[in-house]
Formats: structure tokens, C-alpha cells, sequence
């Protein structure tokens, strides 16, 4: 009896990127390119826009609360970042990174990838928040000093004129303690201004929204994250003695105590950009490791700037690393195992090579 | 309950509150000269055609895309589906519509920065059913048995959130419209929307029948205009009408043009 002879079924890349990742990949880095037609060691293109839809962005001045935006562009994937900002008073703080001796500030990030679906935020999402904060924290760009507010005083004349009197040398602070002149807007030195001496801070809230998302976007989180804080103009502020109000609370003991309330109020032009410490800007890279057999050995092949579900799959391990000029600020290795386990092994040469080609990409990035 | 699944900053810290106008205006002296005033973009809604920026596809994991420019109101909107669902077997599509705006772009009170918030605003709320009830009846859902159409709209700006409301609305249904093209999902007809400024929003189809079809009127609360009288409200009507019009044949342009 004649065999049979087997059917062959044909699938197109796509359906065959699904159904066999590793083996789709394998072939194609066997023809030596990858499945998105870029060389091993090839980065995404990436395009910046500064021009944002921020308040004091200086072309379009928008009545919004942005204070500095940011859109970054890398291969098909888009990221959109605006960064808003509160006030807090310096004596009751809750939060621990604001209080701890560390003297850099950061922001709190908010990552949102849109996947069709709504509901609470996946992991993907809080990890990269998670990673944005820290890596921003450690790498020491916002001084915290950069952050605190001097404020100006807002108030009547005797001929019930409204002025506002800023400090002398602006509302930026340069660490050391503030010196109590005063000066109104118009260069006279103010002779006695009620001056409170409650410190206040801004915070910045950062917030991405991640459209095609195509690899791991920790990178152009990243890079967003930076370019938006680049152009991030603080507010003037003032305290408006006609909003300051008291109230008086009863406790559960019977006692009463005043709670004055104060708020600062902004400037709606007045600006001034963030101070930050331009040298520790740095840029992120990731790397994925992939294994590919080649007979009876295996072989091990680095890959920059990883996209696709098929690469995503296959890179057992994952090394990030953020440089800022000749300075490492961050490395971080997922996976990896020692011989015989499931990720691919990771040699120290594989680690200077992606700290290299992570130089390499964070000069080209900071030059756009 | 805090959110312990997001980074939300401290929690005592207040948002910024703008004054209305710089102090510098009312003042003279150094300061004014070293910093331009600039006139806030305070677009009043104008009667006038709105220059528009279209781009269609942008969004690559979804079926269909559109992104829109209206001066400083940006809008996304991403369609996702047909795709199937769980469960048991339903004849038709269902379709929802999720609008949000961005955490900033509303005054929470909760958070500083709105990060925390999971559910729509009541505007939100609001804006996804007018959405809804103009995508509902034009397309097809009898097409696509036991799926779903998820429409995501992401309002990222917003110029002056008070008095561009309404114009906001029309073009939400203008840019979900164009995102249906694109995920090329069975229509009746494509929808484009015509409002007045200030008060009245509607949504027609017009190419196969014979009238033009209204499928979806909104009509906001804060409106000057006096329209319980019957005559000044079918004119009101026909004056959308007609901007809708328009906007459908510029539209058409804009979609041959791509075909090519």
C-alpha cells in the first residue's frame, strides 16, 4: 500500500510568529537578521517632540495643568508623556521618599498601556511605574532643593491696590537658606512682609500613556519621562492673604484647635524651568538574550531594542541599562541562569557589550 | 482605601490652583518687561469651520485607529474588535464605548493628580453613551455574532474644558467614526457629527437615505439659547445638519485620497 504522503501546512509570518515564536525567530536569525528586518546590535528609530501641550509651553500656551509634556516615537510605538505637579507642606509630609535624607527628589509615575481592555492596571504597568521612580530617585536629576517653593505674598496697599512681592532672587531656590529680602515686582524693596515660614515643595506627578505597544517600553517610558522633564517650567507662587481661611475643629477629647489654611496660588504666566542636573541625564537600553541551537551546541545571540511578541518570548534574559554620559546609573538583569536552566547565560562579555551599545544609543538620544 | 497598586505621592500634597489672570497684568515695572504676555489661547467656540488634523492607523495592536487635532483638543480613539467573547452564543456584536480623559484633564478631588481613579468621571460617563448611542444603531452588529466592539477613546488636551465642551463631543464621534473606517467594521453609513456652539450637538448619516438621519442629539444643559419653542429648535438642528455636511464631504475627500 502507498504511504500517505504528509500534508504540508503553510502559515503566513504572522500566524506562524504565534504559533512557534522561538522556532519563527530561530529561522530568521539563522538567515542572520531579525524578524523586524534590523541587524542584532540595530535600534529602533526615535522621534522626539518637545512641543508639547504643557501651560507654559512657550508656542501654544494652553490653560491646562500640564507642566511639561513630551511625545517619543520609537519604530511604531508611541509614548505620551505630561507631568502635573501638587504642592505639599515641607512639615507634614507622610510619604517616606520625601522625608528620608536622600537629597534628590523624583516624580510619581503613572504608565498606562493601552491593550482594549479597562479595569486596574496590570503588572507590566505598575513594574514600570515601580522602575521609573526608583531609577529617576537613584540616578540623582531632581535635586530636591530644585523643587522647594519660595514663594511671593500677595496683598493690598493702604490705596487698596492689589500687588504681589516675589523674593529677590526669584522663586528658585539654590539649597542654601533663604535670605528674607523681599522685592516687588516693580524693584522697590519691600519694608516688612508678613512672611510665613512654612516650607512648601512641589511634587511632580508623571503620567504615560503607552499606544502600540510592541516590546518592553521601559526605554521610551524612559526616555518620555526625560524629555518632558526637560521642558518642565515650574509655576511662580503666592500666598493670597484674602484665601487664607481658618477653621476650627473639635477633637474627640473636647478641645479646640485653629487649623489655618493656606494655599498657594500660581501664577498663570509666570514660569521658570526645573533645575536639573543635566550631567546625570542618562538614557535607557534593553537588551534580550536569546539562545538559538546550532547542532549539538547552542549559540547565543544579543539583541538590542527588542520588539515583537517572538523576540519578546525568546530573550530568557533581559538586561537594562541606563548611562549617563560615561556613568552607568542603572543595570538590571532579569533571567539568566547558570548552565542547564532555562534562561540563556549571561557572560560578562554580553554585559560589556550591551553597556557599550547602551553608551552608544544614550549619546544619540540625548543629541535629539 | 489607598491605592497600593500605583505610586501616588504623598498624600497630603494639594493640586496647583491657577489665578485667573497674572499678577503681572496688574502691575507695571521690570517684571512684565522680562516676561511676555502672552494671551492665553482662549479659543471661544467658534462658529466658523475648525481646522482639523486627522491620522488614521496610528495605534498598531488595535484593529482600528484615529487620532484628532482641534487646535489644543487632542483625541485618540482606538477600536478594538470584533473579538470574540466567552460564554454563551449572542446573534449580535456587542459594542461598548469607553471615554476617558487623561487624570489631569479633570479636577479630581480625591488625588492631586487624579492617578488613582479607576471609574469614568460623571462627564466621562456622559460623553461614552452619547458615543454609544450614535454607534449603536449604524453599525451593523447582526454582522458580527458573539463578539465584541470595544471603542477606547483617550481625550489627551483639552483647550478651556468649560466652554469647548460641546465641541469636544462632536468631535469624539467624529474621530470614533473614523476609527470605525479603519477597523474596517459593517456600517450603515459613516456618522459625522455638526453642533452649534454652546448648545446643541447631533449626528447624522446621510449618504444612503434618503434624509439625513439623525442618530444622536445632545443637547447641553448650560445653553443660552431658548429652545422650547419647536421652530428654533429644527432650525437649530438643520444648521448641525448642514456643518455635519460638510464636515462628511471633507471627510470623503480625506478617505478617497488615502484609498489612492
Amino acid at each position: 500500500m502507498e504511504e500517505e504522503q504528509p500534508e504540508f501546512i503553510q502559515f503566513t509570518p504572522n500566524v506562524f510568529s504565534r504559533i512557534a515564536p522561538d522556532i519563527y525567530l530561530e529561522r530568521n536569525l539563522k538567515e542572520g537578521i531579525r524578524p523586524n528586518l534590523r541587524k542584532y546590535e540595530e535600534f529602533r528609530s526615535v522621534q522626539v517632540n518637545n512641543k508639547g501641550f504643557g501651560r507654559y509651553d512657550e508656542s501654544n500656551p494652553t490653560k491646562s495643568s500640564v507642566l511639561g509634556s513630551s511625545v517619543v516615537k520609537v519604530g511604531k510605538t508611541t509614548v505620551i508623556c505630561a507631568i502635573t505637579g501638587g504642592i505639599v507642606s515641607d512639615d507634614d509630609i507622610l510619604d517616606q521618599a520625601t522625608t528620608s535624607s536622600n537629597p534628590f527628589a523624583t516624580v510619581y509615575p503613572l504608565v498606562e498601556i493601552a491593550r482594549g481592555r479597562s479595569g486596574a492596571c496590570t503588572d507590566e504597568e505598575m513594574i514600570i511605574a515601580q522602575k521609573l521612580y526608583e531609577t529617576l530617585k537613584s540616578s540623582g536629576i531632581i535635586r530636591k532643593s530644585a523643587l522647594k517653593i519660595r514663594y511671593g505674598y500677595k496683598h493690598r496697599t493702604s490705596d487698596d491696590k492689589v500687588e504681589v512681592i516675589f523674593p529677590r532672587n526669584g522663586p528658585q531656590t539654590d539649597g542654601t537658606n533663604d535670605d528674607n529680602d523681599q522685592v516687588m515686582a516693580d524693584g522697590n524693596t519691600a519694608e516688612t512682609i508678613p512672611f510665613e515660614d512654612k516650607q512648601y515643595s512641589f511634587v511632580l506627578y508623571a503620567n504615560l500613556q503607552v499606544f502600540s505597544r510592541t516590546g518592553p517600553p521601559f526605554d521610551i517610558c524612559w526616555t518620555a519621562l526625560i524629555k518632558a522633564l526637560k521642558n518642565t517650567k515650574l509655576p511662580y507662587t503666592f500666598l493670597d492673604e484674602d484665601t487664607t481661611s481658618s477653621r476650627t475643629v473639635k477633637s474627640r477629647s473636647g478641645a479646640n484647635a485653629t487649623i489655618e489654611r493656606s494655599q498657594l496660588i500660581c501664577d498663570p504666566v509666570l514660569n521658570y524651568p526645573i533645575k536639573l542636573e543635566e550631567k546625570k541625564i542618562g538614557y535607557s537600553s534593553t537588551f534580550g538574550l536569546v539562545t538559538i541551537p546550532d547542532g549539538e551546541k547552542s549559540q547565543e545571540i544579543l539583541l538590542a531594542d527588542i520588539e515583537g511578541e517572538s523576540e519578546e518570548s525568546a530573550s530568557t534574559s533581559l538586561v537594562h541599562v541606563v548611562v549617563a554620559g560615561d556613568k552607568l546609573t542603572s543595570l538590571t538583569i532579569h533571567g539568566g541562569s547558570k548552565a542547564g536552566g532555562n534562561g540563556s547565560r549571561i557572560t560578562k562579555d554580553f554585559i560589556k557589550k550591551s553597556i557599550d551599545l547602551a553608551h552608544q544609543r544614550s549619546l544619540h538620544l540625548s543629541s535629539i | 482605601m489607598t491605592d497600593r497598586r500605583r505610586i501616588l505621592g504623598p498624600l497630603d500634597a494639594s493640586p496647583l490652583t491657577f489665578e485667573s489672570e497674572s499678577v503681572i497684568s496688574a502691575l507695571e515695572g521690570e517684571a512684565s518687561s522680562k516676561f511676555q504676555l502672552k494671551k492665553l489661547h482662549v479659543s471661544q467656540p467658534s462658529s466658523g469651520d475648525d481646522k482639523i488634523f486627522v491620522d488614521m492607523g496610528l495605534v498598531t495592536n488595535c484593529e482600528g485607529s484615529c487620532y484628532m487635532e482641534i487646535d489644543n483638543t487632542l483625541i485618540q480613539v482606538s477600536v478594538y474588535g470584533p473579538r470574540p467573547i466567552r460564554g454563551s452564543f449572542i446573534d449580535t456584536a456587542t459594542l461598548s464605548v469607553e471615554c476617558r480623559f487623561l487624570p489631569f484633564l479633570t479636577e479630581s478631588k480625591e488625588f492631586a493628580n487624579g492617578n488613582g481613579r479607576n471609574s469614568l468621571t460623571e462627564i466621562e460617563q456622559r460623553l461614552s453613551s452619547f458615543v454609544y448611542s450614535c454607534f449603536v444603531n449604524t453599525i451593523i452588529l447582526s454582522k458580527y455574532p458573539k463578539s465584541s466592539i470595544d471603542i477606547f477613546i483617550k481625550v489627551i488636551s483639552v483647550d478651556s474644558y468649560d466652554t469647548n465642551f460641546i465641541k469636544l463631543t462632536n468631535y469624539l464621534v467624529n474621530c470614533a467614526s473614523l476609527s470605525i473606517v479603519d477597523a474596517q467594521i459593517e456600517v450603515k453609513d459613516i456618522i459625522t457629527a455638526g453642533y452649534i456652539p454652546t448648545s446643541i450637538v447631533t449626528s447624522f448619516t446621510n449618504l444612503h437615505l434618503p434624509n439625513d438621519k439623525i442618530v444622536g442629539l445632545y443637547i447641553s444643559d448650560d445653553t443660552d439659547a431658548e429652545i422650547d419653542d419647536e421652530k428654533v429648535l429644527s432650525s437649530m438642528i438643520m444648521e448641525c445638519n448642514k456643518k455635519a455636511r460638510d464636515l462628511r464631504s471633507s471627510l470623503n475627500k480625506y478617505l478617497i485620497q488615502l484609498v489612492k
